[in-house]
């Protein structure tokens, strides 16, 4: 196991390395650069350039260095945890995301939580009681939420918001509060304005989950050694928690290191819907504008995430179940 | 609850049964009275069981004996209150009364999780299955799943539990039982799951043991050992045991009294002796005679319970007569195949081992044109990697397989490209599994054609007629070609499984197991067909089984196989007449009869077979206690007699 853990840890170093050099690349895809997209908005705006100031930051941020130079450099600033400058914030990039990001995780979370106060006892609910009535009417919720996007979700009660209680429901707080230091009142309006985002980001998410849960409990429950705990007169809940249950949760655990991104992401187009200050609308808007630095870190921040979370993902396999313990290394 | 237990059983109309077993003063601790269960069937109920009554004497073995579909499970379930949810009581009762002086409860009239049900399963009445490999949960421990009995009937903690369940697990034959605690289900062997399981069943000392063939997924000296171990704690425990089974050689050694069902209904019950020597059902009768038995005539034909008419083809019937002519010359030719696995283990955090096993260890022999060669032995003992070797599935690492023919003599291990596929034509096999080894997704016309699609046989019209014409051979109706295999049953299954091994015309049939995961009342259809198809095909086969009253009775030839080698190759006659090597008669010896006068010795079978290895007298092994090792050898003892002893030795030395 250790061993194992070792390798994996082994594993992630060219893992990484084969990641920042497709994002490096995308992020260069497009013609020009930040300072060409800079000055092309000053052009439009009526303003005058200075192209020696131009000529000044292309030399001040590199940009004129032969591509595999600049991807050095990136990568070797990232390493020593400088992630470099964003040009359309003025700011280093750790504190343009870092004002985000404890929002951005607040949404995540509550989203995730309620995710699963909802769907396990559904799921449960569902696969226990297979084609009962309970089990369709639950269904045919979960398939309606499985099928609408989230995007448009946002908009409808947006509208029905503003229509019908005459309440905006946009941002994570009440436009006072912004940039204020934490009080009462503004823990109190972002509790609000949290309800709305966290209903529309998690529909979808609660409905697949119904759905794989009921799916991976049914094949539990047809198992032998259900019946066998059902004879050795463990009663029903406890005969359903500890064996079936458990089993059934490996799907679940695996799922846990793709979490791990999507806490960070922050839901891009519904937050852009919603207007919320989370990290996924400053993603969208920096690779608009070709804000190198800050699109190509959070991208590379996401995929260290990815990685780290499906690590996690599978060491905490390896201890719930002894078959992928024990089991790892046979070979003909 | 307030009712009064009546009289006797049996009092319902269509429920003959017999005579209670006299000179016993024990009451009866189960009595099942006119019972009624129905299945659910999208709105329609089926009746499974219709109105069965039997009773259970208090610490005596009842053997509960039908074909699958009879019932039998459906009531073990019953008594234990863990039917499955589209099942239900629809009538009748089942007394239960621990002590002749408790008062009887009607469990039936119970709800299934009511306080006293619950309290009942796992503490009075247990239960083991079949199936020890899907038996026990995979995620906890050995220690943990039997220890929740104790702490759920006798409110112990587990670390208080732990003491009397390794002492269980002593008791039931774990070499280590206290390593045993803390091992999972994975790290064991099917007869070690299965002790494992008999240990949470009677960890409680129940009054009944409901045993749901126990012994049907292990091979011959498996199930005689837990027989054995059954019937010691039974001695021990003094507890009732329920052993539903279709064996009627294990119900012959284990059964005090005996229960015959058919379509959810008592056939017949009585004493073992009544039921043995004068069975008066003909359903009963039937039985007796379908199950292959080391005791039947050598050409004596099983009479299976439903017999099926198939025909042969026209376009078949001249490749036969030009097979039959050539009949007796050698076919195949393997010599000293050798093929060894490497396990790696993980024994710690940062330690791995690698230990190596012989699964094949230099084995030699000749299959005949026009025979059936069967190969026994326990698992595990390299039959079936045998076989993957000859069918190319897997590479051995020495020896030589030489197939003859018309054309001159082929080496089938150095085959390749379009030559190896067009051997593959002439060597079909057929599994164990009918359920797994047939695709859910394809009709049966898609099953059949696949082959012939894969080797360009003929047309899509020529393959399509020639589909039909192989379900006649088999006796399917052509018909049923536009359905899936769900549509049909385990005997069918299997028999499109052959249909399909002999779309392409083989000349050898690999058979692995054919028979073993089928109903004994079909298993003689399916081996009457096969033995059918061999002579009027002019096939040869080579055929697997651990079962060795079926080998007896379908192969000419036999190869018995010991931990890779083979021990002793002889004739039919010469093996079951005249068996030499120490193993095979041991093998023999573990078969149960269904003859009451012919008992297993469970003294003598306790011991473990594999490690009688050493205890062989000097001409049969290897090493001996003196530590002086020597090479092995085949030596014959006649024409068609072979057995492995050390080098050296002649066929005098084994006479005396």
């Amino acid at each position: 196991m250790f061993r194992y853990i070792l390798f994996r840890i082994g594993a992630m170093v060219p893992t990484l390395i084969l990641a920042s050099l497709v994002i490096f690349t995308i992020i260069q895809l497009p013609p020009g650069d930040y300072v060409e997209s800079y000055i092309g908005e000053l052009l439009a705006s009526g303003e005058s350039v200075d192209l020696a100031r131009a000529e000044y930051l292309r030399e001040e941020y590199g940009l004129n260095e032969p591509m595999w130079k600049r991807y050095l450099l990136w990568v070797g600033n990232f390493i020593t945890g400088d992630f470099g400058y964003s040009f359309e914030y003025q700011r280093p990039v750790s504190e343009v995301v870092g004002n985000r990001l404890w929002l951005t995780i607040l949404v995540s979370f509550a989203t995730i939580i309620l995710t699963w106060v909802i769907a396990f006892p559904i799921g449960i609910y569902s696969a226990t009681h297979q084609y009962s009535w309970g089990d369709y009417g639950l269904t045919f919720f979960g398939l309606l939420g499985l099928a609408t996007p989230n995007f448009l979700l946002a908009l409808v009660m947006m509208y029905f918001a503003q229509t019908i209680f005459g309440v905006s429901i946009g941002g994570l707080m009440d436009k006072e509060f912004i940039d204020q230091p934490m009080s009462w009142p503004k823990f109190v309006s972002i509790l609000e304005h949290l309800i709305v985002p966290t209903v529309v980001i998690g529909t979808s998410g609660t409905a697949a989950m119904i759905r794989r849960i009921r799916a991976n409990l049914l094949d539990e429950l047809q198992k032998q050694y259900v019946v066998t705990a059902r004879a050795k007169g463990v009663p029903p809940f406890k005969a359903l928690v500890k064996y079936p249950l458990r089993m059934s949760l490996n799907f679940f655990v695996a799922d846990i290191g793709s979490l791990l991104p999507a806490i960070i992401s922050g839901a891009e187009i519904v937050a852009i819907v919603l207007s919320l200050q989370t990290t996924g609308p400053l993603l969208i808007a920096a690779l608009q504008s070709q804000d190198m630095y800050l699109a190509g870190s959070f991208l590379m921040f996401l995929a260290t995430l990815t990685v780290i979370g499906v690590l996690l993902s599978d060491i905490a396999l390896g201890f719930l179940d002894p078959r992928i313990r024990l089991q790892g290394g046979a070979e003909r | 609850m307030g009712a009064k237990m009546p009289p006797a059983a049996g009092t319902g109309k269509a429920t003959p049964v017999g005579k209670p077993v006299s000179g016993v003063a024990s009451h009866d601790i189960i009595r099942v009275d006119n019972l009624h269960v129905a299945i659910d069937l999208k709105g329609t109920d089926l009746e499974v069981l219709r109105g069965a009554s039997f009773r259970i004497p208090a610490g005596k073995t009842v053997a509960l004996v039908g074909e699958s579909g009879s019932g039998k499970s459906i009531m073990s379930q019953a008594i234990l209150g863990i039917l499955p949810n589209v099942a239900r009581i629809t009538g009748g009762s089942i007394w239960y009364r621990e002590n002749q002086t408790d008062t009887p409860v009607d469990l039936a009239s119970l709800p299934d999780n009511s306080p006293e049900r619950v309290k009942l399963r796992g503490g009075k009445i247990s239960i083991i299955f079949q199936e020890p490999m899907t038996s026990l949960s995979p995620l906890h421990t050995i220690g943990n799943q039997i220890a929740e009995a104790l702490q759920l009937h006798r409110g112990l903690a587990k670390s208080e539990a732990q003491p009397t369940v390794i002492a269980m697990l002593d008791m039931v034959g774990f070499p280590n039982p206290d390593a045993a605690w803390s091992m999972y289900p994975m790290e064991l062997s099917g007869g070690l799951r299965q002790r494992a399981m008999i240990a949470m069943a009677l960890i409680c000392h129940p009054a009944l043991l409901i045993a749901d063939e126990p012994t049907t997924a292990l091979d011959v000296s498996m199930q005689a050992k837990i027989l054995g171990l059954l019937n010691d704690l039974q001695d021990k425990l003094g507890m009732a045991v329920l052993l539903i089974t279709h064996d009627l050689g294990v119900v012959a050694n284990m059964a005090d009294e005996v229960v015959v069902m058919y379509h959810g209904q008592i056939m017949e019950s009585g004493p073992v002796e009544d039921i043995f020597n004068d069975a008066q059902h003909p359903y009963l009768k039937a039985l007796l005679h379908a199950v292959p038995s080391l005791d039947m005539g050598y050409d004596e034909k099983l009479q299976s319970l439903r017999d099926i008419d198939h025909e042969i083809p026209t376009s078949m019937r001249d490749v036969v007569q030009q097979r039959q002519g050539e009949a007796g010359s050698v076919l195949l030719s393997v010599k000293n195949l050798q093929k060894s696995f490497t396990a790696k283990k993980s024994k710690g955090w940062f330690s791995n081992t690698t230990s190596s096993v012989k699964a094949v260890d230099n084995i030699s022999f000749d299959i005949m044109r026009g025979e059936c060669f069967g190969l026994v032995g326990e698992s595990g003992c390299g039959k079936t990697t045998t076989l993957k070797m000859l069918v190319r599935a897997l590479k051995p690492d020495s020896g030589s397989v030489d197939w003859y023919d018309s054309d001159g003599t082929t080496d089938l291990l150095s085959l390749e490209g379009a030559d190896l596929k067009a051997m593959r034509r002439k060597i079909q096999m057929v599994f164990q599994d009918p359920f797994s080894s047939l695709s859910p997704r394809s009709t049966v016309l898609a099953t059949l054609k696949e082959p012939m699609e894969v080797h360009g046989m003929g047309s899509g019209r020529d393959q399509a007629e020639y589909a039909a014409e192989l379900m006649r051979l088999v006796g399917l109706q052509p018909t049923y070609l536009g359905r899936y295999p769900h549509s049909f049953s385990g005997g069918q299954r299997q028999r499109i499984g052959i249909a399909r091994a002999l779309a392409l015309r083989p000349e050898l049939l690999v058979c692995d197991e054919p028979v073993s995961a089928l109903d004994v009342s079909v298993q003689a259809q399916v081996l009457n067909l096969l033995k059918q198809l061999q002579t009027e095909l002019g096939l040869t086969y080579i055929f697997i089984s651990h079962n060795l009253a079926v080998i007896r009775y379908i192969a000419d030839r036999i190869g018995v196989m010991f931990q890779g080698q083979m021990v002793e190759l002889a004739t039919r006659e010469a093996l079951f007449e005249n068996p030499v090597h120490p193993y095979t008669r041991a093998l023999l010896d573990v078969v149960p009869h269904a003859d009451l006068d012919h008992p297993l010795d469970f003294d003598r079978i306790n011991k473990d077979m594999a490690a009688e290895g050493r205890q062989w007298p000097a001409p049969f092994a290897a090493e001996l206690s003196d530590g002086s090792t020597s090479e092995m050898e085949m030596i014959s003892l006649h024409k068609d007699h072979q057995v492995l002893v050390r080098r050296g030795t002649s066929p005098e030395d084994l006479n005396s």
